[in-house]
């Protein structure tokens, strides 16, 4: 422990050693590494990019403020704004509540989180149609009180939010666990209170894996196709969110504006990874901090 | 402040941590609760802390009950075998943490805490790191740290969970004498935990020996090695042979060969006399009867250790530098001669004073009957 701060020299000197791959070896490696990336990732955004810009930019940007390229866009904005918050906060009691104590059902509450992500995103879909459709459980209460959720904007966020809804959990459960909970307990030693102990302590302990389970649940809950497909009705102007949209684009052949709004949905991906880095590079003494202890 | 602990009970499931543990603290003592792990003694700590909730039983600080009050008004300083420094505050915000989570009506203004976490910095001799992060730290300077900040907000108690644990041996130990130099002057009723018995005999006023779950010994340093209650206590406190004997008309006989080790009164039957390494003597030349025959010798520093063959009986025995002249080596034959010892009796009333052997005199029996 005394020798903690000269750790990472020699960490950084010792498997110089121990792993000198021979050279061939090394550079096959990385050939196949980056030739993946670039086949597979690369070559499609570029694709997109310059399909949707195939028609000039005027057609591009003529594509994107068409009023019903405009209502997806918006509702996709809405979807995520009320999945994700939603999903932030159930996502940290349910990691808060997994980590930290023991109860009755715990291993089913691990479980049950992991649903989303084991069922096809069209049965999650089908699910709300089920319970809340027209032949669905609910469906006749619902119609008789003039509620509309299958075909309409609410079922659109329920089918968000169940797909999405491990992203912060799945991020927080580890890292709560492998930290433990002694700062708290020499925080509220110290005499803070339960919400002080929160806010002081484990949420700068947790930020970094609550913002990228974050990120990769607003990635989500814009992305999502499948199940929004099969609750959403594909009411165009009212019910389509950028996915559907780009979908019913393409079927109707009109590739530039397909791919105008592919490109938007690309660009919201790379600017969430971007975003991350930044933060990364701004930060990076405090995550060595926190990461090195 | 006195800490008074009255039949503190812990069961976690059907595995009983505390069975009903006693134990008065007094004013400004420093204690430690020694014992191997699952011995209850950090459960104990952590219950006087109010980490966890005792089933039964009651704790009183200071003639008032303290189990009814919430961890957070305990007043209690706190710290961790890990640290648990704030990783993402500097060391400065970590000390200050105490005072700065304070209501807004008891909270010292800021120039106070500033003033405040510096004079104990100062006290911890870490001044110049306030504004580092805990990981730019060694083991020994977050410890000092964890510390100043359990001081800061001025604690009647300071609880010490395995606090050297997890350093190396020599910081350890400096920060053994800087801690003791450091209740001293600051006087707070202090209790650590630890399972190293020469930290425990070496920093505590007095020492809890703890066994599970129940406590076998209180006494000074000095008392509990010298005249240890039970056989665990024997054992536990340092190096011990366990030599298994008869004992028949006043004299404590091996069990295999009947070699006599030395006088015992005021009990007949079978018994293990416990003997310290270095309470056995070895004398050059086999004599008839109490014959040994050296195995192997081995330095440990200044002090020559040998294991001997006694009769069936396998002796770990601790010479000083004085007996070195005639060196020994495997294979010698030598003369046993056993200085002191405590006999444990197999059948014997529950809380029975174990028996002090009484050593013949030069390996004579003559000595049978006098007192060591």
């Amino acid at each position: 422990m005394a020798i903690d701060a000269f750790a990472p020299d020699t960490a950084a000197a010792a498997p110089r050693v121990a792993l000198s791959e021979p050279r061939v070896v090394r550079l096959v490696l990385i050939a196949v590494a980056l030739g993946f990336l670039v086949l597979f990732l690369v070559v499609p955004l570029v694709v997109v990019f310059s399909e949707a810009l195939a028609g000039g930019v005027a057609t591009y940007l003529a594509s994107l403020t068409e009023p019903d390229a405009l209502a997806a866009i918006r509702l996709t904005l809405l979807t995520a704004a009320i999945a994700v918050p939603l999903n932030l906060v159930f996502g940290v009691a349910a990691a808060w509540c997994i980590a930290r104590f023991e109860f009755v059902g715990k291993s089913v509450l691990t479980t049950l989180i992991d649903l989303p992500f084991s069922v096809s995103p069209v049965i999650s879909g089908l699910v709300y149609v089920l319970l809340f459709g027209l032949h669905g459980w609910l469906g006749p209460w619902l119609q008789a009180h003039d509620v509309k959720i299958i075909f309409a904007v609410p079922g659109i966020v329920l089918a968000t939010i169940f797909v999405t809804f491990p992203f912060v959990a799945r991020e927080l459960i580890p890292l709560m666990q492998e930290q433990g909970s002694e700062e708290e307990e020499a925080a509220i030693v110290l005499g803070a209170s339960g919400w002080q102990t929160f806010r002081r302590v484990t949420l700068p302990k947790i930020k970094w894996g609550l913002l990228y389970g974050v990120l990769l649940c607003n990635a989500r809950a814009m992305g999502e196709f499948g199940a929004v497909s099969v609750v959403s009705g594909h009411i165009r102007g009212e019910t389509n969110t950028m996915p559907l949209h780009v979908e019913i684009l393409y079927n109707e052949y009109n590739m530039v504006a397909a791919f105008a709004v592919a490109s938007l949905l690309a660009l919201l991906a790379l600017v969430t990874l971007v975003a991350k880095a930044l933060l990364e590079w701004r930060y990076a003494d405090e995550l060595a901090a926190t990461r090195r202890h | 402040m006195r800490i008074d602990i009255h039949a503190i009970t812990k069961r976690f499931g059907t595995y009983t941590a505390l069975d009903g543990v006693d134990l008065q603290i007094g004013e400004g003592e420093l204690v430690a609760l020694l014992g191997p792990s699952g011995s209850g003694k950090t459960t104990l700590l952590r219950i006087i802390a109010g980490l966890e909730t005792a089933d039964a039983g009651r704790i009183l600080f200071a003639g008032e009950d303290a189990l009814r009050r919430h961890p957070r008004d305990r007043q209690v300083g706190f710290v961790f075998q890990h640290y648990a420094l704030f990783r993402h505050m500097t060391v400065f915000d970590n000390v200050a943490f105490g005072l700065q989570v304070r209501p807004r009506s008891q909270r010292p203004p800021k120039a106070d805490i500033a003033r405040r976490v510096h004079e104990l910095l100062r006290l911890v001799q870490l001044d110049w790191t306030a504004d580092r992060y805990p990981s730019q730290l060694s083991g020994g300077q977050r410890q000092r740290i964890a510390l100043a900040r359990a001081l800061a907000i001025e604690p009647r108690v300071l609880l010490l969970d395995e606090p050297f644990g997890a350093l190396d041996a020599r910081v350890r130990k400096d920060l053994r004498r800087w801690l003791r130099d450091l209740h001293d002057s600051m006087g707070i009723t202090s209790v650590f935990v630890t399972h190293d018995q020469e930290e425990a005999l070496e920093l505590a006023d007095r020492v809890v020996v703890m066994n599970h779950g129940r406590i076998e010994q209180v006494g000074t340093p000095g008392a509990v090695y010298r005249e240890p209650a039970s056989a665990f206590v024997y054992d536990f406190l340092g190096d011990a042979n366990r030599i298994e004997c008869l004992i028949d008309g006043g004299q404590a006989r091996l069990a295999g060969g009947g070699t006599p080790l030395g006088g015992v009164t005021g009990h007949a039957g079978p018994a293990t006399v416990y003997v310290r390494p270095h309470d056995i003597d070895l004398l050059p030349g086999g004599g008839e009867g109490t014959a040994g025959t050296v195995r192997r010798v081995y330095e440990v520093g200044p002090l020559v250790r040998a294991e001997v063959d006694w009769n069936g009986t396998t002796l770990e025995v601790a010479l000083p530098p004085e007996r070195q002249e005639t060196p020994l080596r495997a294979g010698d034959a030598v003369r046993v001669v056993v200085h002191r010892g405590l006999v444990f009796p197999k059948e014997r009333p529950a809380g029975a004073e174990p028996l002090h052997l009484v050593p013949f005199r030069g390996g004579a029996v003559a000595g049978v009957g006098r007192r060591a």
